[in-house]
């Protein structure tokens, strides 16, 4: 087996890199076939039209390899000053930082592992990571593999799918509740905070789940594009539902196509917060395609300095009575660009569907920017679609009544923007939401320059 | 039969404000679409934009909105609100309200509903006696009153109450024709 080593690595993406990966992963062949036909629709995609500016993206610089080793800084001293700040000021434990650095191997004991494994596998319920699930389960990987997302999708797809590694394969069998929220924080041997992640998940009938990815302390990566695909699959009467807590360094540009299909009376809900990255695309979206289904998105998004988070959600109602909800909250400061970027679809078998959607925006300073483009398309005459969004700055009457009551103005503002994601970060696992407050807090205490 | 309406409003001085009203009746296979822009580029300037259309047939609407306001047109205030009365099941509707805004110190907001009639009032007009379809006319009535009450609210022209009885008279198509 080639010994695979990031110095020794070719930057830049080729027909053979693409057949390297797949071999050092021994993948049988018709993953194989995927990824090089994934290449050729890539290389023939554009950029969209349409957007944040992606020009400075450079393709061939990227290196394209598996890592052999976790490492995403080589030392500790290396690792900019801001984020050992930022983990400090979060108050993630010492072992933590280094870990999330990739100073050192996960710490954890293994013994935790193990005896969620245990219970996991009593209900037969399968969760490991994408790679292994190719080799392990060929037969329910393919089925649905690339199904709801194809490559030719749209161009950071088809990449993904040619140079995908890592990421989480779930599989819930009819009936099982899963109590736990599974982490990708659980996968053990395996690529954590993958460039190229892609997962599966699928619910079978009457199932549920909940799957939460992320983390509050910022990660520090070397690579600068990161293009994840996540596909998920709600059987009938079923439900998932995905957190995602994002904060890439300020130097990513965060790609990311995640679509679910809903069957009938199944719930798909999605809990996404973007706080890192230089650049965030991502518009996480339900196919309603059963009699009830429900679709369901809570986002926030905080824009800082050279921050752009383009973020939002696509609901498809393409079957009877179907319903969704759409609540996102977004904050820009000090320059960030903050914008909302959705679309409701009631199809001409969308009988009775109803949705609503709720866009609020904050503006600290007059050097941000928010935008918002929810895009609505009725082709019936039956349906009920809500939308209602607004863009305000904190407000100073409400900062005074505070004031008057003895709080400082950083503590005032802190309680205010508490107030208005609240409905959001209610939602949210309470280890990440505890995090997310401080950091938030910690946000809004910088000062430019 | 395709009619496009672009409108673009900008302001330009302090204090400047509009308040701007459109009502599409459309029957049959007839298509309208709209785009209005509000451009905000002067300090405490408003807009209020109130779209309505009521469609029946298998006539189809699009309303393009889009409000900016640049930096440094701060306490400005803008509104876009789009509403959509479909009265059959062939009506179809699209609404793209937008939103791009630079300055901080500032109130903007959009609203879009899309549907049938309200369910609850259909069922207290017939818990009154009313025919369904006498419901549904009188509930249509009702926004085009209220939509031209808004306008008098703000200012009385003799032409509002002739574009009243046409519009009334153009609901009247509407209704014939779903009989």
């Amino acid at each position: 087996m080639p010994e695979v080593s990031t110095h020794k690595a070719a930057r830049g993406l080729s027909e053979e890199t693409v057949r390297e990966i797949s071999a050092t992963k021994n993948e049988p062949e018709w993953m194989r076939n995927f990824r090089l036909k994934s290449y050729e629709i890539f290389r023939k995609k554009p950029l969209p039209s349409w957007g944040p500016d992606l020009s400075e993206i450079q393709f061939d610089d990227i290196t394209y390899y598996l890592k052999a080793t976790k490492d995403r800084s080589a030392s500790w001293d290396e690792l900019p000053s801001e984020i050992k700040e930022t983990y400090d000021r979060i108050g993630v434990p010492e072992a933590e930082k280094r870990s999330l650095a990739g100073v050192s191997a996960q710490y954890e004991s293994e013994v935790v592992y193990e005896s969620i494994d245990r219970e996991l596998r009593r209900q037969g319920v399968l969760f490991c990571d994408m790679d292994t699930a190719v080799r392990d389960y060929p037969d329910l990987v393919k089925r649905y593999f690339g199904t709801l997302i194809p490559p030719h999708d749209n161009t950071f797809a088809s990449l993904n799918s040619a140079v995908w590694s890592g990421g989480s394969f779930v599989y819930v069998p009819r009936g099982v509740q899963v109590e736990l929220p599974l982490q990708a924080y659980f996968r053990i041997n395996s690529e954590r905070f993958g460039q190229f992640e892609r997962t599966l998940i699928i619910a079978d009938e009457g199932s549920s789940v909940h799957y939460t990815e992320g983390c509050t302390a910022p990660i520090y990566s070397t690579d600068s594009l990161h293009a994840a695909v996540v596909e998920v699959f709600v059987a009938k009467g079923a439900r998932v539902r995905y957190t995602t807590v994002q904060n890439w360094s300020n130097n990513i540009y965060n790609l990311v196509t995640k679509r679910a299909r809903a069957e009938e009376d199944a719930v798909m809900e999605w809990v996404d917060c973007n706080i890192g990255s230089k650049v965030t695309m991502k518009y996480p979206s339900v196919y309603l395609t059963g009699k009830r289904a429900h679709g369901d998105m809570l986002s926030i998004a905080f824009a800082g300095k050279g921050q752009t988070q383009d973020a939002g959600a696509k609901m498809f109602h393409l079957a009877p009575h179907t319903t969704s909800r759409i609540l996102s909250k977004s904050l820009s400061k000090d320059g960030g660009h903050a914008s909302y970027r959705g679309l409701v679809h009631i199809g001409e078998q969308a009988k009775s569907a109803r949705s609503s959607v709720t866009c609020d925006a904050m503006m600290f300073d007059s050097d941000s920017r928010s935008d918002t483009y929810p895009a609505i398309r009725i082709h019936r005459g039956d349906a009920n679609v809500e939308h209602e969004a607004s863009v305000e700055k904190i407000g100073e009457e409400k900062l005074f009544l505070l004031a008057s009551r003895g709080l400082a103005r950083e503590d005032a503002e802190a309680l205010l923007v508490s107030g208005f994601i609240e409905p959001v970060s209610k939602e949210i696992p309470l280890e990440y939401s505890i995090e997310l407050t401080r950091l938030i807090r910690y946000e809004m205490e910088k000062k430019i320059g | 039969m395709n009619r496009s309406l672009p409108l673009e409003f900008f302001f330009e001085k302090a204090e400047a404000g509009a308040d701007i009203f459109a009502l599409f009746l459309a029957s049959g296979s007839e298509s309208f679409s709209t785009k209005i822009h509000q451009i905000h580029r002067a300090p405490d300037t408003v807009s209020r934009l109130s779209v309505l259309s009521i469609l029946g047939g298998s006539a189809s609407f699009s309303y393009e909105g889009r409000i900016r306001i640049d930096k440094g047109a701060i306490r400005s205030n803008a509104s876009q609100e789009n509403r959509n009365v479909l009265l059959s099941n062939s009506a179809r509707a699209q609404s793209n309200p937008t939103l791009e805004i630079l300055e901080d110190d500032v109130v903007a907001r959009h609203a879009s509903a899309t549907g049938g009639q309200n369910e609850e009032a259909r069922f207290f007009l017939a818990s009154r006696g009313l025919a369904d379809s006498l419901a549904k006319r009188a509930l249509a009535e009702g926004r085009i009153r209220e939509f031209f009450g808004n306008i008098r609210s703000i200012a009385e022209s003799e032409s509002l109450d002739e574009l009243e009885t046409e519009s009334m008279r153009l609901l009247e198509t509407i209704f014939s024709e779903n009989q």
